[in-house]
């Protein structure tokens, strides 16, 4: 399932949404994207800045554990970051115009607690990778 | 295995090996809450490719329990 409707996932809404194109490949893996542009609020001099990648990331699990709901006909909630680990950044920053790919895995789930992985890259050059906990 | 699990662990959640031992609760060993337990379900599965289910959890209180959960559903 692909979609641009990513509003129907998660309950964040411009400025701050920050993944623009969603797709769910299986339980444990997604896929999405982000091309920034000048209005963006995570950009200082025109490069984004590091939490907005952790944003598209949260955002992107989000949107996973939000199309889950849906297809079991639960309503999409408000997550948390509960915790982000085993993080490193890439040297550069993306810019306006560039767009964030990212890959995103469940390494496990307890209740309502998921631990992700994720990857973004942005013209095949890793931007950051971690672990993220969200908490919905 | 246990040799493995247990310098895994006591890495992962920054305790001393010699405190876990087969008949110590977990959560009390580990300093476990909610969040930090999906830590441990998820190095079990990479570790040792066992999926640790939700239902399942309450079940595994001591570190003897999570050794036989470990190995019964091991592939």
């Amino acid at each position: 399932m692909t979609t641009d409707d990513i509003t129907s996932l998660i309950p964040q809404r411009p400025p701050i949404l920050m993944v623009d194109r969603f797709s769910y490949e299986v339980d444990s893996l997604c896929h999405s994207e982000l091309t920034l542009k000048e209005d963006n609020m995570f950009l200082h001099n025109g490069s984004m800045v590091p939490e907005g990648l952790l944003e598209h990331i949260a955002q992107t699990a989000a949107a996973h554990i939000g199309y889950r709901r849906k297809m079991a006909g639960e309503e999409v909630n408000l997550g948390f970051i509960g915790d982000i680990k085993r993080c490193t950044m890439g040297k550069r920053m993306p810019t306006v115009g560039q767009t964030v790919m990212t890959t995103m895995r469940v390494v496990s789930q307890v209740g309502n607690i998921t631990m992700v992985s994720a990857e973004s890259t942005s013209n095949g050059v890793t931007l950051i990778e971690c672990r993220m906990k969200l908490a919905n | 295995m246990i040799k493995k699990m247990v310098s895994i662990l006591a890495s992962e959640f920054e305790v001393e090996e010699d405190v876990i031992t087969p008949e110590a609760n977990i959560k009390e060993t580990m300093h476990l809450d909610s969040l930090s337990l999906v830590d441990m379900v998820g190095l079990v599965e990479e570790e040792f490719g066992v999926e640790i289910k939700t239902a399942d959890l309450p079940t595994i209180k001591t570190f003897a329990d999570l050794y036989d959960y470990v190995y019964k559903n091991q592939k």
